[in-house]
């Protein structure tokens, strides 16, 4: 069966630590899918799940530290306006969430669908991008450049930070498309695919708070 | 179905004509660990180097040195040691020595190298990202050691960087470039901590063998969890202030700036910001920092001593739990740092309190400590040499704490040299008993062979005694007021009378310091000339005392380890052996 | 094996003795809560010191009855009632430590000083401080950073380094001074500020110490009772010459207070 993994003959008493399937057996655990046991050379599906919610951990204090920063500076009594290009990328990137999520629950069924699902995200994704960057630049037409008040400034560090996190997601997202399926069992491209899909739902929350933080808190 | 040996096999042949062989080296955990404990190695070195030149400036501050001229010579003029060459030291001893011994020593060389052994693990879950946190860690040193050789010299503004005088180039030398290229090393650190968090977190939770439960786990393996743990929430905290401070550098924004400055004569443009942010944000890190620093040793310790004393950990859950509250309870505490910084003077009440509260882990942790020694056979080896002078120096440096946690006696004493003495007593003396103790208590395990008994006592006798005579003279100088980062103190009359002291303080530096050559020297002959080592000399019980010495490239050569045991099955009531390894049923 | 348990003894018995001895460590105290602050330190210091020697002669008496040759040692992994009795007095100790520290911090920080207390301004610099008196109106005049001329240190300058503006009619009478000069037996106010970067403002005899940083004004208030010459000290590193930044506390005699007050007066209008 392409999705279970290959037991260790020399069989151990499960202990019922090893989560999904990978319980201290070694070897053919990951490269079952294709009758042969692969030696351990890519990290346990599981893994991947735990290590993914860990980054959003981390992301989020960073972001909570800048939030504590935006508070402790006052930002949001200084003026800025909302450039309009931010409703364009809103929804690009909440448009995204949503084609991630085809292209996640499209896998199993046909390899084309998820493929254009994911491509289509990317392009949002690409497409957020540039409509942060005019964004910026209509502030800047606006006057409100990064050194204007403390609000313009958080915006440019916020809006910057969070773009640079989801260009890694972008990148990700190439990354599982990319790699066929030859190369990587089923199960491994299923995870990867769910923790790209988490970490850019995760990015797409991220951007609705960062704008009600930023342009809707008075 | 193919067994796990053919496998193996398979795979080795397959990459002996690919030629990964030098990829898989490079991701081998335990080849990350031994290239972290050598950068450690080296940066405590330069890090000891430099606190030699701090005391010979606060002894002797009239006094020319040649020879340091010669390697040094935008730092001293005609001899003398200039206050920005002596600023840029305190600077570095304090970054390098944190970040690039304390934090790495006992987390990332020897977490790395053994977390996996002894939950049972052939590899840590993401070997290639472990290598990449490695490479990461060493070019966040090597920016950090360049700003040292720039124009301007190495920045001046204490490991605390605070703003204004770091946020303003001008406001002195060494914080323009030099500032910038600290930041830069540091943001870089954050990123590679951060990778080595997850790491940890995710092999631990995933990688146990059969019966490791979690409460079976060494206090070690406890140790490095915990600090993983912290350092996935306290890192980016720093990696954000650090990202503000560069945007008011160069970025005219304002965050960290009140407005209204006029440095050298100019005025700095901009205004609003507060310099407390970078406090609050700093020591928010920097407190669960100083845990991340200690937390590992404590773990070391608690094996070392079960092991030589023969005896189970006195009251394990407990030891756990502790860990838990310290770690815990050291995100509430950051407050203590900033009793008298201007913050407001109730908010510094509850920081008071929270503080005095997490002595009582520590403390209970200290009498667990006791309790496992207390009714022991203990083998007086060298790493129990140091361990037992770890609960010797965290006793010393612990207590101090509660003086330094009143409010109003903080008014005293903050920013003196009792404080000084009281950080250095935990982590420049006591994290770092943790270490030699690691060192030599696993030294065989990773080299295979044996460093010598006789030279490991010379240096802990000389070491332990020599901290001792350094750091507490420190405390006597706090109360007299000696203030901190002073190149020296000629100017004010209360402080003459302490003269003797620093030449005093000095000497034993200068002596203690010396002595760690022996270590230098052991080490390096234990590695060309060493006896070979057997598997388990010290008759230990954790699973790394299972595998073969140096353990092979999967450690447990093909089969998991299945665990029946706790950790700490020493003189087991009927048992034959004084000594039951986890492995036995 | 024993030899170690005798030198942690002695050691502890050395810095014990070391902490006894230096009652001339601590710099002479003259204000009126530094008794208070004194014996606060002492009882901290007490506990302390008991805390740690005892724990230390215990380090050392548990080497010392270290079993030997045969002798199993005692198999104990915990004992919960051990446990609890020691967290519990533990934690009894550092909790009242901490709570009786709190009345002192109150009367040093949360109180407002008395109504008659002399407001003082003081202002660090890179490196110098700056102290400034509110002249015969009894109103510090206004400051304005641009105004800020380190060149002119005359007693009767303005805006001179602390950028006093020249328009303010309250500025006319304020008196800068280099040193603190404080009558004894009176509150004092004093409103701490800074031009550049974070310093410390230190008074080893008065036990005071606070952050003086830019973009706040700090009150800290004491009554010195004493007179005679103190020397000020910056305790935040404040850049090349932090360890120069000195001046001179001098509590004089209420008379000689006013004296020297009239003077600068004085001599500020020539």
């Amino acid at each position: 069966m392409p999705e279970t993994l290959t037991k260790n003959k020399q069989d151990v008493p499960l202990t019922g630590e090893g989560g999904n399937g990978f319980d201290g057996n070694w070897g053919g655990g990951e490269g079952g899918g294709d009758g042969q046991s692969r030696p351990e050379r890519y990290p346990p599906p599981e893994g991947y799940r735990i290590a993914v919610r860990l980054a959003l951990i981390s992301i989020t204090m960073l972001f909570l530290a800048l939030t504590s920063a935006y508070i402790f500076n006052r930002a949001k009594n200084h003026p800025i306006i909302m450039p309009r290009a931010l409703w364009v990328s809103t929804a690009l990137i909440l448009t995204s969430s949503i084609t991630m999520e085809f292209a996640r629950r499209n896998l199993r069924r046909s390899e084309t669908r998820f493929r254009g699902w994911i491509i289509a995200t990317m392009l949002l994704g690409v497409g957020f991008l540039i409509a942060q960057l005019v964004a910026w630049r209509q502030l800047v037409a606006e006057g409100f450049y990064i050194n204007r008040n403390f609000h313009s400034g958080y915006a440019y560090l916020f809006t910057g930070l969070h773009g640079v996190h989801l260009m890694g997601g972008l990148i990700a997202l190439g990354y599982v498309t990319l790699r066929a399926s030859e190369k990587w069992t089923l199960v491994r491209r299923r995870v990867s695919v769910d923790v790209t899909a988490l970490y850019w739902h995760f990015l797409d929350g991220l951007w609705v708070y960062l704008l009600a933080l930023l342009f809707f808190w008075k | 179905m193919k067994s796990d040996y053919e496998t193996n096999e398979n795979s080795e042949t397959n990459e002996k004509r690919t030629g990964f062989r030098l990829f898989r080296n490079l991701t081998d955990h335990k080849v990350i660990g031994k290239q972290y404990f050598f950068l450690s190695l080296t940066a405590a070195l330069l890090g000891v180097f430099m606190s030699l030149l701090i005391r010979l400036r606060q002894a002797w501050p009239h006094e020319r040195w040649p020879l340091l001229e010669a390697i040094f010579p935008q730092g001293f003029r005609d001899g003398l040691m200039q206050p920005e060459f002596y600023l840029a030291m305190v600077t570095m001893h304090g970054t390098v020595m944190i970040f690039m011994v304390l934090t790495v020593a006992p987390q990332s060389a020897f977490g790395n190298y053994f977390l996996p052994i002894q939950i049972g693990a052939r590899e840590m879950v993401f070997p290639a990202l472990n290598m990449i946190s490695f490479w990461m860690t060493l070019l966040s040193f090597v920016l950090l050691l360049s700003a040292l050789f720039i124009e301007g010299g190495g920045p001046i503004g204490g490991w605390t960087f605070y703003p204004p005088l770091s946020a303003v180039a001008s406001a002195g030398p060494g914080q323009g470039m030099g500032a910038d290229l600290w930041l830069l090393s540091i943001a870089i650190f954050c990123l590679a901590s951060f990778l080595g968090a997850v790491n940890f977190i995710v092999t631990t939770l995933r990688r146990r063998a059969p019966g490791m439960f979690l409460m079976r786990m060494p206090l070690t393996c406890w140790g490095w969890f915990i600090t993983a743990l912290i350092s996935l929430l306290a890192f980016p905290v720093l990696f954000a202030a650090a990202t503000l401070l560069l945007s008011d550098r160069h970025l005219q924004t304002a965050f960290f700036n009140p407005g209204g400055l006029s440095v050298s004569g100019t005025m700095v443009p901009g205004g609003g910001g507060s310099p407390l942010l970078w406090q609050h944000l700093f020591w928010f890190f920097g407190h669960p920092e100083v845990y991340l620093a200690i937390l590992p040793g404590m773990g070391v310790v608690s094996n070392v001593l079960a092991n030589f004393a023969r005896k189970p950990v006195f009251g394990y859950r407990i030891m756990v739990f502790a860990m838990l509250a310290i770690a815990v309870f050291g995100f509430l505490l950051w407050g203590h740092h900033m009793f008298i910084s201007g913050m407001d003077p109730r908010i510094a009440i509850a920081f008071s309190l929270l503080t005095l509260v997490i002595g009582v882990p520590s403390a209970v942790k200290t009498f667990n400590w006791l309790g496992t020694l207390w009714g022991g056979r203990i083998r007086l080896t060298t790493p129990m040499l140091f361990a037992i002078g770890f609960v010797s120096l965290f006793i010393s440096g612990g207590v101090t704490g509660l003086v330094l946690g009143q409010t109003a006696l903080d008014m005293v004493f903050h920013d003196t040299y009792f404080v000084t003495g009281h950080f250095h007593l935990i982590m420049g003396v006591a994290a770092v008993f943790g270490i030699f103790a690691a060192t030599y208590y696993w030294f065989p395990k990773m080299f295979g062979r044996m460093m010598s008994e006789r030279i490991g006592k010379l240096h802990f006798w000389l070491t332990f005694i020599g901290v001792y005579a350094i750091f507490i003279p420190f405390h006597i100088m706090g109360m007299a007021g000696h203030p901190r980062r002073y190149p020296d103190s000629l100017q004010y009359e209360f402080l003459r009378g302490l003269d003797p002291l620093q030449i005093v303080i000095t000497i034993a530096a200068i002596v203690t310091a010396a002595a760690q050559l022996i270590f230098l020297f052991n080490l390096f002959m234990g590695l060309w000339r060493g006896e070979r080592a057997r598997d388990n000399p010290w008759e230990g019980t954790t699973l790394e005392w299972t595998t073969a010495t140096p353990p092979g490239r999967d450690n447990f050569a093909g089969k998991s380890p299945i665990v029946c045991r706790e950790p700490y099955q020493y003189s087991v009531p009927g048992a034959a052996k004084d000594f039951l390894m986890q492995t036995e049923p | 094996m024993r030899i170690l348990a005798i030198v942690i003894w002695i050691i502890a018995v050395a810095v014990i003795c070391l902490f006894l001895s230096p009652a001339w460590w601590l710099p002479t105290s003259v204000a009126s809560h530094s008794n208070a602050i004194d014996k606060q330190l002492k009882i901290t210091l007490v506990v302390i010191g008991i805390g740690f020697f005892i724990a230390q002669v215990a380090l050392g008496v548990a080497i010392w009855r270290s079993r030997t040759g045969e002798e199993r040692p005692v198999f104990s992994t915990g004992n919960w009632r051990i446990e609890m009795t020691w967290t519990l007095i533990v934690a009894a100790i550092f909790i009242a430590l901490a709570v009786t520290g709190q009345r002192l911090w109150d009367r040093l920080r949360l109180n407002q000083p008395p109504s008659g207390a002399i407001q003082i301004e003081v202002t660090g610099q890179q490196f110098v401080w700056h102290f400034r008196y509110p002249g015969v109106d009894g109103r510090f005049g206004t400051i304005d950073p641009k105004l800020y001329d380190d060149t002119d240190n005359s007693i009767g300058a303005r805006p001179g380094p602390l950028g006093i503006d020249p328009r303010d009619p309250a500025g006319e009478d304020d008196v800068v001074s280099s040193s603190l000069v404080v009558p004894a037996g009176r509150p004092v106010n004093l409103k701490l500020r800074s031009k550049d970067v974070i310093h410390d403002f230190f008074v080893p005899a008065l036990r005071l110490k606070h952050d003086a940083v830019p973009g706040m004004i700090i009150n800290l208030h004491f009554e010195a009772l004493k007179e005679g010459r103190y020397e000020i000290a910056c305790a935040e590193l404040c850049g090349l010459l932090h360890h120069q930044m000195r001046a001179i506390l001098d509590v004089k005699s209420q008379a000689d207070y006013e004296s020297w007050y009239e003077e600068r007066l004085r001599n500020k209008r020539k």
